[in-house]
């Protein structure tokens, strides 16, 4: 093709490079051409303009009033001014500990009991304790959290996840987990690029509240969500029973894989 | 009184040192913008929702990806946002869905103002006026290849018509739209 025959292409291109609309062939060749066309990077100059424009054309409708309050609770600590402000009344079961340093308090409590009681059955020197319990409190310390929130069949249910992206255990606080019947249990569920991992077992006997270890066979800040389903009694080895929990796990590594933004 | 664009940047360097309450301000600045753009390319209430989380949380861990040489911070953000929703459709494999279900948009309370960037919106709506002005065909095309992420050769499977016609027909269309808008703004 010569040069002139070139740009006639990519000018005709050129609208439809601007909205994002080119197959990558025509991608290729557009990108490549304006990088010496001085009158094709005009023309997308103005194209782009139209193509956000479009942006502002769409019907301005309410966000739902409730995501506010989900999407600061997957940031930084609140604040004490925050807790102030929310009320207590929407949602008591879910925030039964609003302060996070309490809760986080006493998921290291629960996190210690249960590591403890892993460790003590295998080493019986106090170092090695201490040691265990200071690996536990930094990682509180630095932890992220995100909320999980209960499905159809478990509509009250809902928690918070604590990770740190580049280990693989996390400590999961769920509320209001309805009782299984004997043989069944639940079962955490890593999901990864439609992958499921499955993180722990774990059964309900009629508690409120209840925190299980996770442990991933991957570090959490490679997985996209977390479920949780009903399984037979010590799990297995894919899903087969219904969602009860669902979670996105968001990571600090971004969400879109198209950069293309101006 | 400084305008949207500096209050934006300000509270932008406000969010870098972890700041909540900037974080915040922008958000009740954008969430409604944000959430029409995720609903427009998701055509699903819950799945919109999804998106302007992760839009957020982008927003909160990746503020520094914003680069303000290169124009306004709210056309960045609602920008990422139609990226991050089409990603999503792209992942569920639900595209060809939401272009089926064109017609049949959640009825929400429809805000008649915007928090920020008015005189952006108000010249949107002009440009809406102006889509709504091309032959249906044409129209149709703008809107899957804006909103739901098509290119030639997918719009062109989809609606079952020859390649060559998906792109002269989407050609016109902006060519049109551009000349009508240029044309609108000259006035």
């Amino acid at each position: 093709m010569s040069e002139r025959e070139e740009h006639q292409v990519v000018s005709q291109l050129i609208p439809a490079y601007a909205i994002g609309a080119t197959d990558a062939d025509e991608t290729a060749l557009v990108e490549q051409h304006i990088r010496h066309c001085e009158v094709c990077r005009a023309l997308l100059a103005d194209y782009t303009q139209l193509s956000d424009m479009f942006l502002y054309t769409v019907p301005l409708v309410a966000a739902p009033a409730t995501l506010e309050e989900r999407l600061l609770a997957q940031i930084a600590p609140p604040q004490p001014s925050d807790i102030k402000k929310r009320s207590r009344s929407t949602s008591p079961a879910r925030f039964l500990f609003p302060r996070w340093q309490t809760w986080a308090a006493i998921a290291a409590v629960v996190l210690l009991f249960f590591t403890n009681a892993y460790w003590m059955a295998r080493l019986t020197r106090v170092k090695q304790e201490a040691a265990l319990q200071a690996t536990a409190i930094a990682f509180l310390a630095d932890a992220q959290r995100v909320q999980v929130t209960g499905d159809a069949l478990a509509p009250e249910a809902g928690g918070i996840l604590i990770f740190q992206p580049d280990t693989s255990i996390a400590l999961l606080h769920l509320d209001h987990l309805p009782p299984l019947p004997e043989g069944k249990a639940y079962q955490v569920w890593l999901i990864r690029n439609g992958h499921r991992d499955s993180g722990a077992v774990f059964r309900v006997r009629g508690e409120k509240e209840i925190t299980v270890l996770i442990r991933a066979p991957r570090p959490l800040g490679e997985y996209e969500a977390i479920g949780i389903t009903v399984e037979p009694e010590g799990g297995s080895p894919r899903p087969t029973g219904p969602r009860v929990i669902k979670g996105r796990i968001i990571q600090q590594g971004g969400i879109s894989t198209q950069e293309k933004a101006s | 009184m400084r305008d949207t664009q500096t209050n934006d940047i300000l509270l932008l360097q406000r969010v870098e040192k972890g700041d909540r309450d900037a974080f915040r301000a922008l958000y009740h600045r954008y969430a409604n913008a944000v959430y029409s753009v995720a609903l427009r390319v998701t055509r699903d209430p819950e799945l919109a929702e999804e998106v302007v989380q992760d839009v957020f949380m982008k927003l909160w861990h990746k503020h520094h990806l914003y680069d303000a040489t290169r124009g306004r911070f709210g056309t960045w953000l609602l920008s990422i946002t139609r990226f991050a929703a089409i990603d999503r459709l792209r992942y569920e494999n639900r595209r060809f869905r939401a272009a089926d279900e064109e017609k049949t948009v959640p009825s929400r309370v429809e805000v008649h103002t915007a928090q920020a960037d008015h005189d952006l919106w108000e010249m949107g709506q002009h440009l809406r006026m102006l889509v709504e002005r091309l032959p249906k065909e044409q129209r149709q095309v703008v809107e899957l290849a804006y909103f739901q992420g098509f290119t030639h050769r997918e719009l062109a499977e989809y609606l079952g018509i020859p390649l060559g016609t998906v792109k002269s027909r989407l050609r016109l269309a902006l060519t049109k739209l551009r000349d009508m808008w240029q044309e609108g703004m000259e006035r």
